[in-house]
């Protein structure tokens, strides 16, 4: 692998896993405010709320993993080394 | 590179982040991951002796094991009755709890320290660490979910693909992202979780890593929740009425 | 390297760099093949020995017990309902044994008061014949006791009289 690639990738994975994270951190943030409100309102139906909301966090989650997965690739499994 | 390896002294034999090492055995024309298969039938050594156990003397009043059983039986059913419905969901329960099962009991061997046992390449890890076979629970999927909707519906079940061009267009794109989609997040998932646990003993290789890998048991397990719960409803979306769908 | 790195970078970048030369053997993290097809197999046959042991017997004795407390309950059901019906007819025999009971005594009760009266009525019918009796008696006896005073009352006004007139006689 040569050092520009070395960089690219580096830099790359970086930004991925970054990237990745806002939309998700922000829909997530948004997810659990909704589902505490929910709750503060209806406190009988803790139980279902909160399956429904681990259910999709985990959704918002895997779309994070997706770009950690893209940063792993250029780290571990770089396609592009010299 | 070596200068890195003796800062840490004889160490980095079991504290060395790897990735993508396997130990490949070559059974006949297959080439096979060897700390995949093994962890494998650890996995499904485990939960057959389990369940073997558990139902030697079934009594009418439940005690002990059976009753374990029966409470997981409930929540493999429960999850299948959830997203296929309550008049066909019986014949779905042993897909849709196996996949449970397995993945779960796959993403909690990960947790254990299972670098201390040596073999010769890579390291023994989680098998749902391997891309083969998170790629394989996600075809049985697409072929489960596929042979309901032809089962149910013959080959009208394609018929939606052919209403508009467009909308087949997303139809043949849902077609593919939806067992990429399944396994891609299960394998990302459990990779990045045993990396970050890696990397953080590499770090620091005592009680730090702890509390994550407690965590991780929490995402091991919504993960299988996740993956049986989206198999099943694709399932049920393919054994449904077709009247009264989007 | 260009860059100054820690220590675990440069492990985590020595561990890339290991991965990609493995990978340049065996294909590394994306490496499809035989391993897939086994786990295919793997999995299936997991369902299949778990169905065996575990989803078949399992759903078989849920079933049979709910069954089973479904027949009991409307065996119970049944039982409670005999039991009720049982004790509504001891409830009636007893009421009807209550009435009968009364009646006997109020029979009973009629008859020694009807006895009572009745022996009551001899009794003073006895008492009144008796006294009627003697009565009677008392009466002749007066009449017997009359009729010989009166004989002597004659016989004793005759004496008397003769004596008066053999003295006037007497006298003259």
């Amino acid at each position: 692998m040569n050092d520009i690639t070395a960089a690219a990738s580096v830099i790359a994975a970086a930004l991925a896993v970054g990237l990745a994270a806002i939309g998700p951190g922000i829909g997530q943030g948004n997810a659990a405010s909704k589902a505490a409100e929910g709750i503060a309102r209806q406190p009988e139906a803790e139980g279902k709320i909160r399956g429904t909301l681990l259910l999709s966090l985990a959704f918002m989650e895997s779309l994070t993993i997706y770009g950690l997965l893209v940063s792993i690739v250029l780290l571990f499994a770089n396609p592009f080394r010299g | 590179m070596e200068f890195a390896l003796t800062t840490l002294g004889n160490q980095p034999l079991i504290a060395a982040v790897e990735v993508g090492k396997h130990l490949t055995w070559q059974l006949g024309p297959l080439s096979v991951h060897g700390q995949t298969m093994i962890t494998t039938w650890v996995v499904m050594l485990l939960l057959i002796g389990l369940t073997f156990i558990g139902t030697r003397k079934l009594q009418r009043v439940p005690s002990g094991l059976q009753n374990f059983l029966e409470y997981a039986y409930d929540l493999l059913a429960s999850i299948a009755r959830n997203q296929i419905g309550e008049k066909q969901y019986r014949a779905w329960v042993p897909l849709i709890g196996t996949i449970f099962l397995f993945v779960l009991f796959a993403n909690w061997l990960g947790q254990l320290p299972l670098r201390l046992f040596h073999i010769p390449e890579g390291e023994l890890a989680s098998p749902t660490n391997d891309i083969n076979t998170t790629v394989a629970l996600s075809l049985i999927a697409l072929v489960s979910y596929i042979y309901a909707g032809l089962r149910k519906s013959g080959l009208g079940y394609f018929k939606h693909y052919f209403e508009s061009p467009i909308l087949a267009a997303v139809w043949v794109l849902e077609f593919f992202t939806r067992p990429l989609s399944l396994s891609i997040r299960l394998f990302g998932n459990i990779l990045a979780e045993e990396l970050v646990v890696a990397v953080l003993i590499l770090l620091v290789p005592i009680l730090v890593p702890v509390p994550l890998m407690i965590l991780f048991l929490l995402t091991g397990a919504i993960q299988a929740l996740v993956f049986s719960t989206l198999t099943a409803s694709y399932v049920g979306e393919a054994v449904e009425d077709h009247d009264d769908h989007h | 390297m260009l860059f100054e790195l820690g220590w675990a970078g440069h492990l985590l970048l020595l561990a890339a760099e290991e991965a990609s030369a493995v990978e340049a053997e065996s294909g590394g993290l994306f490496d499809f093949g035989g391993t897939l097809v086994l786990q295919i197999v793997n999995f299936l046959l997991l369902m299949t020995i778990l169905s065996a042991v575990f989803y078949g017997p399992i759903s078989r004795v849920i079933e049979e017990r709910s069954e089973y407390i479904r027949s009991n309950a409307g065996s119970a059901q049944r039982r409670f309902d005999e039991a009720k019906a049982l004790a509504d007819q001891y409830e009636q025999e007893l009421r009807t044994t209550r009435l009968e009971a009364q009646q006997v005594i109020t029979a009973a009760e009629a008859e020694a008061q009807k006895i009572r009266a009745q022996q009551l009525a001899e009794a003073q019918r006895e008492a009144q014949e008796r006294i009627a009796q003697a009565q009677a008696d008392l009466d002749r006896q007066k009449q017997v006791a009359l009729a010989s005073l009166s004989g002597e009352v004659e016989a004793i006004s005759r004496t008397l009289s003769e004596k008066l007139l053999s003295d006037s006689a007497r006298r003259f």
